[in-house]
């Protein structure tokens, strides 16, 4: 770093020294052109410049002056006095001669170096000039004409014989800096202080809040009408007194002018400032009329406040949480989406090799002579194979429920009569389960709108639950009531296990109540009720009390009379209202 | 099982163990089987040889079950299972409208498959001999009701019946599609108004499916109408 800082300022040195040498160069050399311009103009001059350069070759020219004296040195031989004169006159001449050559050799020598030394540093200095332009790149322009204005104004004071050579140098000096900074900043008219101003308040107005811009307008505007007020006041005091020399009519109109100028300049300043509170307001009104259309569920609102306004980057953050709450939707129904086809394909190729598995199996059933602890393992296998095929399927509903991705078949039906028929399609599982049933199903139709298959698949699922869960011996609940215009079927039952796990995770895909799962069942029972349920519009609950388990499923009851002996079932009707939580199915 | 060795069952599916699997259980039963791996084979043997079945996967290389069938469909009238592991209702519907004459998930049961070609098969060589004879019969799909034996057949095969399931198999034949609910059911063959019977009436309808569906947990006619009734699907 020191090395470098070290070598960066000798370059700076060097580049300094160039560029002195370069200014002097050309300070001599602009200085020649106009002394020879001023000699060649002027032929008084240029005489008395002739004789200059006379008097100065007469004895300055070594060659001319040398032969000369050479030639006749003889002649003045013979008079001794003259000799002496001449020769101390050719000593004199001679010094001259010496004093001469010395100084032109020491100018040529001075020009010689400085040449060696514009060149040799030429990218030193070039460094140096780009550091000065970006010095004086950060003054206006304005400043700078004002500095060149100055600057040519007193070289023309100085423009006088002996100040020629000052003025001079100082206006070759300016040209060359100002060619320097117009060559290295390209922004050398755009750095204007009008500019500057205009920067300085746009960024003052994203810097400061909305409250301090309205603030300020606020302040400014009584400001604006006190300044009019005042100065109308300190006129009205001051000119009865000073215009006294003014007849009456010329006081009275001077009067009234500034009475009017008074009541259009305050008019004036608060009607602008309404205006531009009611652009607000209405830019407000746009904001939030979108923001409850957004809240309404509709994200594709736009509003329209133009970018003039004050609140136009509140309008493009709004916008932008739109943009961004729309991606963040669409990402969840393509997830949903993906979610769904994956399953779908996994269980596609699961069932393929399943398929092989059970027909196998059944071959393996028709063997004859098959010892008949073979026979077992093979009936294990079957059942294992059975159950897996269940679960496959079962995950691929549960999958497509919870997406929305189901068709329904919604349709007014009596709950009462779809328990009983499922009472009554399950015969064969209550008859066999170690419970004992009791079943309160009032007689009333229950109407309510729902699809029947995946009703009948929910109550199914609860039963089954019962059957597989419930202390074995315990008596097990299941009741419809009407409650708040709502059908409520409650089924409730003593758990086998201890229930270790709250209601929520119960119904979570893939819980069952025995942690070590040791029961048959794909743990999607729960989740299936509660999917199926809220697809077709009603509400599943599950809770515990101790070991007693209580699955409740809730429809909104509609009171229309059912056409029990139609020959074709009623077509599939719009959904009452929903309640809260139904979600649409998709697609 | 009269003449089933003369039957040439067509099994297509680009899995060649499913193939050998679904080959071996129908030749156990008696039937000749010729396979495919992919569509544009199966198009092939299905137009150049004698086949009485198609059994066909739907998703295939080189043609797809679908677009083979409705191939096929176009020279040959024959009975065509198809075989998905879609289980979708409209992947089902579609299949359907496409020609086939039934639709089997995988994973499916090789008894199920087997029973299914067996219906399809009477159902397209003996299609009228039997129910025919007696003007006295309701026809609905495989199914068939001699109102005058009072005797339901399925495939052509008598069902079991006792003299209650009779009564509402009649009932329900009698009115295909029409949806009864059990209360009328049970008044109808009881002759009593129903009290909370209706259990009785389910499972009935129950034991019924149970004797004449192929698969009786998918139901093709006796069918539950979810909190309305029961009715016979017409075919």
């Amino acid at each position: 770093m020191a090395t470098k800082s070290k070598s960066i300022d000798g370059n700076i040195f060097k580049g300094l020294i160039s560029w002195l040498c370069l200014l002097a160069l050309l300070c001599g050399l602009c200085l020649a052109v106009v002394l020879s311009i001023i000699v060649l103009a002027n032929p008084d001059l240029q005489t008395r410049a002739a004789e200059n350069l006379q008097e100065f070759a007469g004895s300055g020219s070594p060659y001319y002056s040398g032969a000369v004296i050479e030639g006749t040195e003889g002649d003045f031989e013979e008079d001794n006095t003259l000799w002496a004169a001449a020769m101390d006159a050719q000593k004199q001449h001679e010094e001259l001669i010496y004093t001469r050559t010395v100084q032109i050799v020491c100018a040529l020598a001075i020009l010689i170096t400085a040449l060696v030394l514009v060149f040799a540093f030429r990218r030193d200095r070039r460094q140096f000039e780009a550091l000065m332009a970006k010095g004086m790149g950060k003054l206006w322009v304005e400043i700078k004409c004002l500095l060149l204005g100055a600057i040519l104004f007193s070289g023309m004071l100085f423009l006088t014989e002996d100040g020629l050579v000052f003025s001079l140098c100082l206006w070759v000096i300016s040209l060359y800096q100002l060619c320097m900074d117009i060559g290295y900043n390209r922004q050398f008219f755009r750095h204007n202080i009008i500019h500057s101003v205009l920067k300085w308040l746009n960024s003052y107005k994203s810097m400061t809040t909305f409250e301090h811009r309205s603030l300020r307008r606020l302040f400014s505007t009584l400001g604006v009408i006190a300044g009019i007020l005042g100065v109308a006041a300190v006129v009205l005091i001051w000119a009865p007194n000073h215009l006294y020399h003014a007849a009456g009519p010329v006081l009275g109109s001077v009067m009234v002018s500034i009475v009017v100028f008074t009541i259009t300049g305050v008019v004036g300043t608060i009607v602008w400032y309404v205006l531009g509170l009611k652009r607000d307001l209405q830019d407000w009104n746009a904001l939030m009329a979108q923001i409850t259309e957004m809240y309404g569920g509709n994200l594709n609102a736009v509003n329209h406040v133009p970018p003039t306004s004050n609140l136009y980057d509140c309008a493009m953050q709004l916008n932008m949480i739109r943009t961004g709450i729309e991606k963040a939707v669409e990402e969840g129904t393509k997830a949903d989406r993906t979610k769904v086809e994956l399953i779908t394909n996994v269980s596609h190729d699961i069932k393929t090799p399943l398929t092989s598995i059970i027909s196998y199996i059944e071959l393996l059933k028709k063997e004859p002579d098959l010892p008949d602890h073979v026979m077992d393992y093979i009936s294990t296998i079957s059942r294992k194979a059975e159950r897996l095929s269940s679960i496959v399927q079962d995950v691929f509903e549960v999958s497509k429920a919870a997406t929305g991705n189901i068709t329904l078949n919604m349709e007014d039906l009596d709950i009462g009569k779809l328990l009983q028929q499922t009472f009554g399609e399950m015969d064969e599982t209550l008859r066999n389960s170690q419970l004992i049933w009791r079943i309160d199903i009032p007689d009333v139709p229950m109407l309510v709108h729902a699809d029947g298959q995946r009703l009948y698949r929910v109550f199914q699922n609860l039963i089954r639950n019962c059957d597989q869960y419930a202390l074995e011996g315990s008596r097990a609940y299941v009741s419809l009531s009407s409650q708040n215009s709502c059908a409520v079927v409650s089924i409730r039952n003593v758990s086998r296990n201890e229930i270790t796990m709250d209601s929520e995770d119960l119904t979570a895909r893939f819980v069952r109540g025995d942690q070590n799962r040791t029961t048959e069942g794909s743990g999607l029972g729960l989740s299936i009720a509660k999917s199926f349920t809220e697809a077709c519009g009603g509400q599943f609950s599950v809770r515990t009390d101790g070991d007693l388990f209580i699955a409740t499923v809730q429809f909104v009851q509609i009171n229309r009379a059912p056409v029990p002996s139609a020959p074709l079932p009623p077509p599939p009707q719009e959904a009452p209202l929903p309640p809260a939580g139904y979600a649409a199915p998709r697609g | 099982m009269e003449a089933m060795e003369n039957k040439n069952i067509l099994v297509v599916d680009d899995d060649r163990e499913i193939v050998r699997a679904i080959a071996l259980n129908l030749e156990s039963e008696g039937y000749t089987v010729l396979k495919a791996y992919n569509g544009m084979d199966a198009l092939d043997i299905a137009l150049t040889r004698e086949v009485h079945l198609i059994i066909i996967d739907v998703m295939m290389p080189k043609l797809d079950g679908l677009s083979a069938i409705m191939k096929i469909r176009e020279r040959k009238n024959l009975p065509i299972i198809v075989l998905s592991a879609k289980s979708e209702n409209s992947d089902k519907v579609i299949g359907l409208s496409m020609g086939a004459d039934d639709y089997v998930t995988k994973p499916f049961n090789p008894m199920e498959l087997t029973a299914r070609v067996k219906s399809q098969l009477r159902r397209y060589t003996s299609l009228g001999d039997i129910h025919s004879s007696s003007e006295n019969t309701i026809i609905n799909g495989r199914l068939c009701f001699n109102l005058d034996e009072h005797v339901l057949y399925a495939d052509g095969d008598p069902i079991k019946l006792t003299a209650t399931e009779t009564k509402i198999v009649e009932l329900l034949m009698r009115n295909p599609g029409r949806i009864f609910p059990a209360e009328e059911i049970y008044s109808k063959i009881w002759n009593e108004s129903a009290y909370s019977t209706e259990n009785t009436v389910m499972v009935h309808i129950r034991r019924i499916r149970e004797k004449i569906e192929i698969n009786p947990s998918d139901p093709e006619y006796l069918k539950v109408v979810w909190g309305i009734g029961y009715k016979i699907e017409k075919h």
